[in-house]
Protein backbone atom coordinates (compact mmCIF):
# COMPACT_ATOMS: atom_id res chain seq x y z
CA UNK A 1 0.00 0.00 0.00
CA UNK A 2 1.24 3.47 -0.90
CA UNK A 3 2.04 5.81 1.95
CA UNK A 4 1.40 9.56 1.99
CA UNK A 5 4.51 11.21 3.42
CA UNK A 6 5.14 14.97 3.36
CA UNK A 7 2.88 15.35 0.38
CA UNK A 8 4.50 12.54 -1.59
CA UNK A 9 2.69 9.31 -2.42
CA UNK A 10 5.41 6.80 -1.67
CA UNK A 11 5.27 3.52 -3.56
CA UNK A 12 7.46 1.70 -6.07
CA UNK A 13 4.81 2.35 -8.72
CA UNK A 14 4.97 6.13 -8.25
CA UNK A 15 7.94 7.89 -9.85
CA UNK A 16 8.71 11.18 -8.16
CA UNK A 17 9.34 13.98 -10.64
CA UNK A 18 8.37 17.14 -8.76
CA UNK A 19 8.21 20.24 -10.96
CA UNK A 20 8.32 23.10 -8.48
CA UNK A 21 7.15 25.80 -10.93
CA UNK A 22 3.70 24.22 -11.15
CA UNK A 23 3.24 24.07 -7.37
CA UNK A 24 1.12 27.00 -6.21
CA UNK A 25 -0.41 27.63 -2.79
CA UNK A 26 -0.05 25.60 0.36
CA UNK A 27 -2.70 22.93 0.43
CA UNK A 28 -3.98 21.31 3.59
CA UNK A 29 -4.56 17.68 2.66
CA UNK A 30 -7.78 17.87 4.68
CA UNK A 31 -9.12 20.32 2.08
CA UNK A 32 -8.66 17.90 -0.79
CA UNK A 33 -12.11 16.69 -1.68
CA UNK A 34 -12.04 15.62 -5.29
CA UNK A 35 -9.89 14.45 -8.20
CA UNK A 36 -10.11 15.85 -11.73
CA UNK A 37 -8.96 13.62 -14.59
CA UNK A 38 -7.34 15.39 -17.56
CA UNK A 39 -5.83 14.50 -20.91
CA UNK A 40 -2.65 16.18 -22.11
CA UNK A 41 -3.04 16.53 -25.88
CA UNK A 42 0.50 15.35 -26.55
CA UNK A 43 2.51 12.18 -27.10
CA UNK A 44 4.46 11.58 -23.90
CA UNK A 45 4.88 12.60 -20.27
CA UNK A 46 8.20 14.16 -21.27
CA UNK A 47 6.44 16.57 -23.66
CA UNK A 48 4.10 17.52 -20.80
CA UNK A 49 7.03 18.14 -18.44
CA UNK A 50 8.77 20.25 -21.12
CA UNK A 51 5.61 22.31 -21.54
CA UNK A 52 5.10 22.86 -17.83
CA UNK A 53 8.75 23.77 -17.27
CA UNK A 54 8.81 26.15 -20.24
CA UNK A 55 9.10 29.87 -19.50
CA UNK A 56 6.08 30.24 -21.80
CA UNK A 57 3.95 28.49 -19.14
CA UNK A 58 3.27 31.88 -17.57
CA UNK A 59 0.16 30.71 -15.70
CA UNK A 60 2.07 27.81 -14.09
CA UNK A 61 -0.38 25.22 -15.38
CA UNK A 62 0.25 21.73 -14.05
CA UNK A 63 -1.23 18.76 -12.19
CA UNK A 64 -0.24 16.46 -9.35
CA UNK A 65 0.19 13.27 -11.37
CA UNK A 66 0.89 12.27 -14.97
CA UNK A 67 0.23 8.80 -16.38
CA UNK A 68 2.39 8.13 -19.43
CA UNK A 69 1.43 6.34 -22.63
CA UNK A 70 3.35 4.12 -25.05
CA UNK A 71 0.91 1.62 -26.51
CA UNK A 72 1.40 2.67 -30.16
CA UNK A 73 4.41 3.83 -32.16
CA UNK A 74 3.25 7.45 -32.05
CA UNK A 75 3.28 7.55 -28.27
CA UNK A 76 6.82 7.88 -27.00
CA UNK A 77 6.30 7.20 -23.30
CA UNK A 78 6.36 4.26 -20.94
CA UNK A 79 2.81 2.94 -21.04
CA UNK A 80 1.00 3.33 -17.72
CA UNK A 81 3.98 4.73 -15.82
CA UNK A 82 2.85 7.04 -12.99
CA UNK A 83 4.73 10.25 -12.19
CA UNK A 84 4.01 12.48 -9.23
CA UNK A 85 4.77 16.03 -10.37
CA UNK A 86 3.52 18.11 -7.43
CA UNK A 87 3.30 17.59 -3.68
CA UNK A 88 -0.22 16.93 -2.44
CA UNK A 89 0.42 19.73 0.02
CA UNK A 90 0.42 22.27 -2.83
CA UNK A 91 -2.38 23.31 -5.15
CA UNK A 92 -1.93 23.19 -8.92
CA UNK A 93 -3.56 25.24 -11.67
CA UNK A 94 -5.30 22.42 -13.50
CA UNK A 95 -9.01 23.28 -13.55
CA UNK A 96 -9.57 26.89 -14.68
CA UNK A 97 -13.12 28.02 -15.34
CA UNK A 98 -15.78 25.58 -14.16
CA UNK A 99 -19.31 25.11 -15.38
CA UNK A 100 -22.25 25.76 -13.14
CA UNK A 101 -23.09 22.46 -11.48
CA UNK A 102 -26.66 23.43 -10.67
CA UNK A 103 -27.20 24.66 -14.23
CA UNK A 104 -25.90 21.39 -15.68
CA UNK A 105 -28.04 19.41 -13.24
CA UNK A 106 -31.03 21.74 -13.70
CA UNK A 107 -31.24 22.47 -10.00
CA UNK A 108 -30.36 26.17 -9.75
CA UNK A 109 -32.45 28.24 -7.38
CA UNK A 110 -34.57 30.82 -9.18
CA UNK A 111 -35.18 33.91 -7.04
CA UNK A 112 -38.73 35.11 -6.59
CA UNK A 113 -40.00 37.46 -9.30
CA UNK A 114 -37.35 36.14 -11.72
CA UNK A 115 -37.85 33.71 -14.54
CA UNK A 116 -34.29 32.46 -14.74
CA UNK A 117 -31.48 31.74 -12.33
CA UNK A 118 -28.36 33.88 -11.92
CA UNK A 119 -26.35 31.05 -13.52
CA UNK A 120 -28.58 31.00 -16.59
CA UNK A 121 -28.45 34.78 -16.89
CA UNK A 122 -24.75 34.92 -17.72
CA UNK A 123 -24.78 32.25 -20.39
CA UNK A 124 -25.30 34.71 -23.22
CA UNK A 125 -21.77 34.10 -24.53
CA UNK A 126 -21.00 37.82 -24.63
CA UNK A 127 -17.50 38.92 -23.72
CA UNK A 128 -16.67 37.94 -20.15
CA UNK A 129 -19.58 35.55 -19.66
CA UNK A 130 -17.35 32.70 -18.52
CA UNK A 131 -15.66 35.00 -16.01
CA UNK A 132 -19.02 36.21 -14.65
CA UNK A 133 -20.26 32.63 -14.34
CA UNK A 134 -17.05 31.73 -12.48
CA UNK A 135 -17.66 34.48 -9.94
CA UNK A 136 -21.08 33.01 -9.15
CA UNK A 137 -19.60 29.55 -8.72
CA UNK A 138 -16.56 30.39 -6.62
CA UNK A 139 -18.60 31.64 -3.67
CA UNK A 140 -20.32 28.26 -3.42
CA UNK A 141 -18.79 25.33 -1.56
CA UNK A 142 -17.97 21.92 -2.96
CA UNK A 143 -20.03 19.82 -3.70
CA UNK A 144 -22.63 22.51 -4.46
CA UNK A 145 -20.25 23.52 -7.22
CA UNK A 146 -17.75 21.48 -9.23
CA UNK A 147 -14.25 21.16 -7.76
CA UNK A 148 -11.75 23.98 -8.25
CA UNK A 149 -7.97 24.20 -7.83
CA UNK A 150 -8.46 25.00 -4.16
CA UNK A 151 -10.01 21.63 -3.32
CA UNK A 152 -8.92 19.09 -5.91
CA UNK A 153 -6.01 17.03 -7.20
CA UNK A 154 -5.30 16.75 -10.91
CA UNK A 155 -4.27 13.63 -12.80
CA UNK A 156 -3.13 13.96 -16.41
CA UNK A 157 -3.40 11.06 -18.85
CA UNK A 158 -1.07 11.37 -21.84
CA UNK A 159 -3.31 11.29 -24.90
CA UNK A 160 -3.33 13.16 -28.20
CA UNK A 161 -6.62 14.58 -29.40
CA UNK A 162 -7.67 14.05 -33.02
CA UNK A 163 -7.86 16.79 -35.64
CA UNK A 164 -11.26 17.85 -34.30
CA UNK A 165 -9.85 18.16 -30.79
CA UNK A 166 -11.68 15.05 -29.55
CA UNK A 167 -9.74 12.85 -27.14
CA UNK A 168 -9.55 9.09 -27.65
CA UNK A 169 -9.73 6.72 -24.68
CA UNK A 170 -6.54 6.14 -22.68
CA UNK A 171 -4.67 2.85 -23.11
CA UNK A 172 -5.50 -0.19 -21.03
CA UNK A 173 -2.28 0.17 -19.02
CA UNK A 174 -3.05 3.83 -18.33
CA UNK A 175 -6.52 2.92 -17.11
CA UNK A 176 -5.15 0.26 -14.78
CA UNK A 177 -2.66 2.76 -13.40
CA UNK A 178 -5.40 5.37 -12.95
CA UNK A 179 -7.58 2.93 -11.06
CA UNK A 180 -4.69 1.89 -8.80
CA UNK A 181 -3.71 5.52 -8.20
CA UNK A 182 -7.25 6.62 -7.35
CA UNK A 183 -7.65 3.67 -5.01
CA UNK A 184 -4.42 4.62 -3.18
CA UNK A 185 -5.32 8.31 -3.05
CA UNK A 186 -8.75 7.55 -1.61
CA UNK A 187 -7.14 5.41 1.08
CA UNK A 188 -4.80 8.24 2.08
CA UNK A 189 -7.41 10.97 1.74
CA UNK A 190 -10.70 9.53 3.00
CA UNK A 191 -12.71 12.58 1.89
CA UNK A 192 -12.35 11.39 -1.68
CA UNK A 193 -15.12 8.94 -2.52
CA UNK A 194 -14.78 6.58 -5.45
CA UNK A 195 -17.89 5.80 -7.50
CA UNK A 196 -19.73 2.60 -6.78
CA UNK A 197 -22.14 2.86 -9.67
CA UNK A 198 -22.38 4.64 -12.98
CA UNK A 199 -23.14 8.36 -12.55
CA UNK A 200 -22.81 7.94 -8.79
CA UNK A 201 -23.76 11.36 -7.38
CA UNK A 202 -21.46 10.78 -4.41
CA UNK A 203 -18.38 10.20 -6.52
CA UNK A 204 -15.58 12.74 -6.20
CA UNK A 205 -13.91 11.73 -9.47
CA UNK A 206 -14.55 14.16 -12.35
CA UNK A 207 -13.59 14.51 -15.99
CA UNK A 208 -12.18 17.95 -16.80
CA UNK A 209 -14.17 18.13 -20.03
CA UNK A 210 -17.40 17.58 -18.10
CA UNK A 211 -16.90 20.11 -15.31
CA UNK A 212 -14.70 22.73 -17.00
CA UNK A 213 -15.11 24.88 -20.07
CA UNK A 214 -12.84 22.73 -22.21
CA UNK A 215 -13.16 20.11 -24.93
CA UNK A 216 -16.06 18.01 -23.64
CA UNK A 217 -14.30 14.67 -24.16
CA UNK A 218 -11.31 15.51 -21.95
CA UNK A 219 -11.01 12.83 -19.29
CA UNK A 220 -14.53 11.61 -19.95
CA UNK A 221 -13.82 8.09 -21.16
CA UNK A 222 -11.32 7.59 -18.33
CA UNK A 223 -13.92 8.63 -15.76
CA UNK A 224 -16.65 6.64 -17.49
CA UNK A 225 -14.54 3.48 -17.73
CA UNK A 226 -13.27 3.73 -14.19
CA UNK A 227 -15.74 1.26 -12.72
CA UNK A 228 -15.28 -1.35 -15.42
CA UNK A 229 -11.52 -1.33 -15.01
CA UNK A 230 -11.75 -1.13 -11.23
CA UNK A 231 -13.90 -4.24 -11.20
CA UNK A 232 -11.67 -6.15 -13.61
CA UNK A 233 -8.41 -5.19 -11.88
CA UNK A 234 -9.47 -5.65 -8.29
CA UNK A 235 -12.20 -8.23 -8.83
CA UNK A 236 -14.61 -6.33 -6.68
CA UNK A 237 -18.28 -6.97 -6.84
CA UNK A 238 -19.37 -3.47 -7.72
CA UNK A 239 -22.65 -2.69 -9.49
CA UNK A 240 -22.53 -3.06 -13.26
CA UNK A 241 -21.79 0.02 -15.33
CA UNK A 242 -24.79 1.46 -17.10
CA UNK A 243 -24.63 1.45 -20.92
CA UNK A 244 -23.13 4.72 -22.21
CA UNK B 1 19.62 43.63 -42.39
CA UNK B 2 17.06 46.38 -42.50
CA UNK B 3 17.62 49.50 -44.48
CA UNK B 4 18.80 52.45 -42.45
CA UNK B 5 16.56 55.50 -42.26
CA UNK B 6 18.68 57.54 -44.65
CA UNK B 7 18.38 54.82 -47.26
CA UNK B 8 14.60 54.98 -47.37
CA UNK B 9 14.70 57.21 -50.39
CA UNK B 10 16.89 54.75 -52.28
CA UNK B 11 14.55 51.88 -51.36
CA UNK B 12 11.58 53.71 -52.83
CA UNK B 13 13.35 54.26 -56.10
CA UNK B 14 14.88 50.79 -56.17
CA UNK B 15 11.61 49.04 -55.64
CA UNK B 16 8.76 51.11 -56.97
CA UNK B 17 6.21 48.41 -56.17
CA UNK B 18 6.51 49.35 -52.51
CA UNK B 19 4.56 52.46 -53.30
CA UNK B 20 1.46 50.30 -53.75
CA UNK B 21 1.56 49.59 -50.06
CA UNK B 22 0.91 53.21 -49.19
CA UNK B 23 -2.71 53.83 -48.39
CA UNK B 24 -2.20 57.48 -49.22
CA UNK B 25 -0.34 56.76 -52.44
CA UNK B 26 -3.34 57.94 -54.48
CA UNK B 27 -2.74 61.50 -53.41
CA UNK B 28 0.68 61.47 -54.92
CA UNK B 29 0.78 62.10 -58.62
CA UNK B 30 3.35 60.40 -60.75
CA UNK B 31 4.90 63.78 -61.25
CA UNK B 32 5.70 64.12 -57.55
CA UNK B 33 9.39 64.15 -56.92
CA UNK B 34 11.21 61.53 -54.94
CA UNK B 35 12.24 64.22 -52.52
CA UNK B 36 8.59 64.98 -51.86
CA UNK B 37 8.03 61.33 -50.98
CA UNK B 38 11.04 61.34 -48.74
CA UNK B 39 9.83 64.43 -46.90
CA UNK B 40 6.22 63.43 -46.38
CA UNK B 41 6.31 59.66 -46.77
CA UNK B 42 6.84 58.99 -43.09
CA UNK B 43 3.60 60.77 -42.24
CA UNK B 44 1.58 58.31 -44.28
CA UNK B 45 -0.14 55.32 -42.85
CA UNK B 46 1.80 52.48 -44.38
CA UNK B 47 2.37 48.84 -43.73
CA UNK B 48 5.69 48.56 -41.97
CA UNK B 49 6.23 44.96 -42.84
CA UNK B 50 5.89 45.63 -46.56
CA UNK B 51 8.40 48.42 -46.33
CA UNK B 52 10.77 46.21 -44.40
CA UNK B 53 10.57 43.61 -47.11
CA UNK B 54 11.34 46.09 -49.85
CA UNK B 55 14.27 47.25 -47.78
CA UNK B 56 15.52 43.72 -47.37
CA UNK B 57 15.38 42.99 -51.06
CA UNK B 58 17.20 46.20 -51.82
CA UNK B 59 19.96 45.54 -49.32
CA UNK B 60 20.47 41.99 -50.50
CA UNK B 61 20.95 43.12 -54.05
CA UNK B 62 23.24 45.99 -53.14
CA UNK B 63 25.29 43.76 -50.88
CA UNK B 64 25.82 41.36 -53.72
CA UNK B 65 27.08 44.22 -55.85
CA UNK B 66 29.39 45.38 -53.09
CA UNK B 67 30.83 41.90 -52.79
CA UNK B 68 32.50 42.29 -56.20
CA UNK B 69 29.74 40.52 -58.04
CA UNK B 70 29.40 41.19 -61.72
CA UNK B 71 26.69 43.12 -63.50
CA UNK B 72 25.37 39.79 -64.74
CA UNK B 73 25.03 38.61 -61.15
CA UNK B 74 23.05 41.70 -60.28
CA UNK B 75 20.75 41.13 -63.25
CA UNK B 76 20.24 37.55 -62.11
CA UNK B 77 19.25 38.71 -58.66
CA UNK B 78 16.84 41.28 -60.00
CA UNK B 79 15.34 38.77 -62.40
CA UNK B 80 14.97 36.21 -59.63
CA UNK B 81 13.17 38.74 -57.49
CA UNK B 82 10.85 39.70 -60.33
CA UNK B 83 10.13 36.06 -61.12
CA UNK B 84 9.32 35.42 -57.50
CA UNK B 85 6.86 38.31 -57.42
CA UNK B 86 5.27 37.17 -60.65
CA UNK B 87 4.98 33.58 -59.49
CA UNK B 88 3.40 34.29 -56.15
CA UNK B 89 2.49 37.91 -55.63
CA UNK B 90 1.07 37.25 -52.16
CA UNK B 91 4.41 35.98 -50.87
CA UNK B 92 7.48 38.02 -50.10
CA UNK B 93 11.13 37.38 -49.62
CA UNK B 94 12.89 38.11 -46.33
CA UNK B 95 16.66 38.22 -46.25
CA UNK B 96 19.01 39.21 -43.47
CA UNK B 97 22.68 39.19 -44.33
CA UNK B 98 23.80 39.72 -40.74
CA UNK B 99 21.84 36.72 -39.49
CA UNK B 100 22.59 34.82 -42.68
CA UNK B 101 19.05 33.67 -43.31
CA UNK B 102 16.44 34.11 -46.00
CA UNK B 103 12.93 32.76 -46.43
CA UNK B 104 9.64 33.47 -48.10
CA UNK B 105 6.48 34.37 -46.24
CA UNK B 106 2.90 35.42 -47.10
CA UNK B 107 2.42 39.18 -47.25
CA UNK B 108 -0.44 39.01 -44.72
CA UNK B 109 1.99 38.00 -41.96
CA UNK B 110 3.91 40.57 -39.96
CA UNK B 111 7.62 40.53 -39.38
CA UNK B 112 9.24 41.68 -36.16
CA UNK B 113 12.99 41.96 -35.86
CA UNK B 114 14.45 40.40 -32.70
CA UNK B 115 17.97 40.56 -31.29
CA UNK B 116 19.07 37.26 -32.81
CA UNK B 117 16.28 36.52 -35.19
CA UNK B 118 12.85 37.35 -36.48
CA UNK B 119 9.27 36.74 -35.44
CA UNK B 120 6.71 35.98 -38.14
CA UNK B 121 3.16 36.32 -36.90
CA UNK B 122 -0.46 37.21 -37.59
CA UNK B 123 -2.79 38.73 -35.00
CA UNK B 124 -6.46 39.59 -34.87
CA UNK B 125 -8.38 41.71 -32.40
CA UNK B 126 -10.54 39.24 -30.54
CA UNK B 127 -11.18 39.34 -26.81
CA UNK B 128 -11.22 35.86 -25.32
CA UNK B 129 -10.32 33.89 -22.20
CA UNK B 130 -6.73 32.69 -22.15
CA UNK B 131 -6.96 28.93 -22.90
CA UNK B 132 -3.54 28.41 -21.27
CA UNK B 133 -4.68 29.81 -17.94
CA UNK B 134 -6.09 27.16 -15.60
CA UNK B 135 -5.96 29.33 -12.50
CA UNK B 136 -9.18 30.21 -10.63
CA UNK B 137 -9.05 33.71 -12.09
CA UNK B 138 -8.61 33.17 -15.82
CA UNK B 139 -7.35 36.28 -17.59
CA UNK B 140 -8.79 37.55 -20.83
CA UNK B 141 -6.70 38.44 -23.86
CA UNK B 142 -7.52 41.26 -26.28
CA UNK B 143 -5.65 39.82 -29.23
CA UNK B 144 -5.40 36.44 -30.80
CA UNK B 145 -2.32 35.24 -32.68
CA UNK B 146 -3.32 32.62 -35.24
CA UNK B 147 0.22 32.24 -36.57
CA UNK B 148 3.34 32.71 -34.47
CA UNK B 149 6.77 31.46 -35.44
CA UNK B 150 10.18 32.72 -34.33
CA UNK B 151 13.41 32.02 -36.18
CA UNK B 152 16.55 32.51 -34.11
CA UNK B 153 20.22 32.16 -34.96
CA UNK B 154 22.19 30.92 -31.97
CA UNK B 155 25.95 31.11 -31.66
CA UNK B 156 26.00 27.90 -29.70
CA UNK B 157 26.49 24.40 -30.95
CA UNK B 158 23.41 22.32 -30.26
CA UNK B 159 23.45 18.60 -30.79
CA UNK B 160 20.76 16.53 -32.41
CA UNK B 161 20.40 12.76 -32.35
CA UNK B 162 22.36 10.58 -34.75
CA UNK B 163 19.08 9.41 -36.23
CA UNK B 164 18.11 12.94 -37.21
CA UNK B 165 21.59 13.65 -38.61
CA UNK B 166 21.41 10.56 -40.79
CA UNK B 167 17.97 10.91 -42.30
CA UNK B 168 17.95 13.63 -44.90
CA UNK B 169 14.42 13.44 -46.18
CA UNK B 170 12.54 12.27 -43.14
CA UNK B 171 9.18 13.86 -42.40
CA UNK B 172 9.67 16.53 -45.01
CA UNK B 173 6.01 17.42 -44.98
CA UNK B 174 5.02 15.70 -41.80
CA UNK B 175 1.86 16.86 -40.15
CA UNK B 176 2.25 18.34 -36.71
CA UNK B 177 -0.12 15.66 -35.41
CA UNK B 178 2.16 12.84 -36.55
CA UNK B 179 4.70 13.52 -33.83
CA UNK B 180 7.91 13.45 -35.87
CA UNK B 181 11.18 13.62 -33.96
CA UNK B 182 13.42 14.35 -36.94
CA UNK B 183 12.67 16.98 -39.52
CA UNK B 184 14.31 17.90 -42.81
CA UNK B 185 13.80 20.23 -45.71
CA UNK B 186 15.84 20.43 -48.91
CA UNK B 187 18.23 22.74 -47.11
CA UNK B 188 18.14 21.79 -43.46
CA UNK B 189 18.28 18.75 -41.20
CA UNK B 190 17.16 18.87 -37.61
CA UNK B 191 15.22 17.67 -34.64
CA UNK B 192 11.96 18.68 -32.97
CA UNK B 193 11.44 19.09 -29.23
CA UNK B 194 7.86 19.29 -27.99
CA UNK B 195 6.93 21.44 -25.00
CA UNK B 196 3.17 21.16 -25.22
CA UNK B 197 0.11 20.58 -23.07
CA UNK B 198 -3.59 20.88 -23.89
CA UNK B 199 -3.03 22.93 -27.04
CA UNK B 200 -0.55 25.30 -25.37
CA UNK B 201 3.21 25.56 -25.67
CA UNK B 202 5.48 25.17 -28.64
CA UNK B 203 7.58 22.98 -30.87
CA UNK B 204 11.26 23.84 -31.22
CA UNK B 205 13.02 22.81 -34.42
CA UNK B 206 16.80 22.73 -33.98
CA UNK B 207 19.00 22.79 -37.08
CA UNK B 208 22.76 22.68 -36.34
CA UNK B 209 24.55 24.66 -39.05
CA UNK B 210 28.17 24.55 -37.92
CA UNK B 211 30.31 24.12 -34.82
CA UNK B 212 29.24 27.50 -33.52
CA UNK B 213 25.96 28.21 -35.24
CA UNK B 214 22.49 26.72 -34.80
CA UNK B 215 19.22 27.70 -36.35
CA UNK B 216 16.30 27.45 -33.93
CA UNK B 217 12.72 27.67 -35.16
CA UNK B 218 10.12 28.03 -32.41
CA UNK B 219 6.58 27.34 -33.49
CA UNK B 220 3.90 28.35 -31.02
CA UNK B 221 0.72 26.31 -30.91
CA UNK B 222 -2.53 28.23 -31.36
CA UNK B 223 -4.29 27.65 -28.02
CA UNK B 224 -7.61 29.10 -29.13
CA UNK B 225 -7.85 26.28 -31.69
CA UNK B 226 -6.75 23.63 -29.21
CA UNK B 227 -8.78 21.45 -26.85
CA UNK B 228 -8.13 23.81 -23.93
CA UNK B 229 -10.18 26.63 -25.44
CA UNK B 230 -13.74 27.43 -24.44
CA UNK B 231 -15.72 25.80 -27.28
CA UNK B 232 -17.96 28.86 -27.83
CA UNK B 233 -14.95 31.17 -28.13
CA UNK B 234 -13.14 28.77 -30.41
CA UNK B 235 -16.16 28.68 -32.72
CA UNK B 236 -16.32 32.48 -32.85
CA UNK B 237 -12.60 32.74 -33.55
CA UNK B 238 -12.84 30.26 -36.41
CA UNK B 239 -15.36 32.48 -38.17
CA UNK B 240 -13.35 35.72 -37.87
CA UNK B 241 -12.58 37.41 -41.20
CA UNK B 242 -8.91 36.98 -42.20
CA UNK B 243 -8.39 34.20 -39.65
CA UNK B 244 -5.71 31.62 -40.37
CA UNK B 245 -7.17 28.22 -39.54
CA UNK B 246 -5.11 25.22 -38.47
CA UNK B 247 -4.79 23.67 -41.92
CA UNK B 248 -3.63 26.93 -43.49
CA UNK B 249 -1.29 27.50 -40.54
CA UNK B 250 0.34 24.13 -41.29
CA UNK B 251 0.64 24.90 -44.99
CA UNK B 252 2.19 28.32 -44.38
CA UNK B 253 4.61 26.97 -41.81
CA UNK B 254 5.92 24.21 -44.02
CA UNK B 255 6.20 26.55 -46.99
CA UNK B 256 8.18 29.07 -44.95
CA UNK B 257 10.46 26.47 -43.46
CA UNK B 258 10.97 24.79 -46.83
CA UNK B 259 12.10 28.13 -48.27
CA UNK B 260 14.42 28.82 -45.34
CA UNK B 261 18.02 29.14 -46.46
CA UNK B 262 21.19 29.90 -44.55
CA UNK B 263 24.52 31.31 -45.70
Amino acid sequence: MAELKDGLLVDSLVNQNIISVIERNVFDVKNIQAVVVHQTDNWSAEQTFNGWKSKDNIHHVGAHFVIDRGDTTEYKGDDGKIYQTAHLTKTCNHVGFIQSRCFVQKSCAIPKNQKISAEQKVLDYKIGWASRAQKIEEVKSYPDRYPMNTDSLGIEMVTKSDKNGVYPAPSQSQMQSLVWLLKEISKSIPAITLPTSANDPNSDIYAHGVIGRKQASEGKSAADDFLTVYTSVFGLNLPAVQPK
Amino acid sequence: MYLEKNSFHRAIIGNFSALKQFKCARIFSLAATTMFLFTFGFACDYRADAIQTSKVQNVSINSAVNNNSTAADQTDLNTAAQNHRAADKDWKQFSDIKLGISFQYPSKLKIKRLKNGVRIFHELNFEHSDPCDNSDDVKSLKKFADFDVTILVSNEKQKITAECKKNSDLNKNADINENPVCFATNNLKGEIVYATFQGCGNLTYTFPLSDNKTLVVKRNLIPLFGPGAIPEEKKKAESLPQVILTEENNEIFFKIISSLKTD
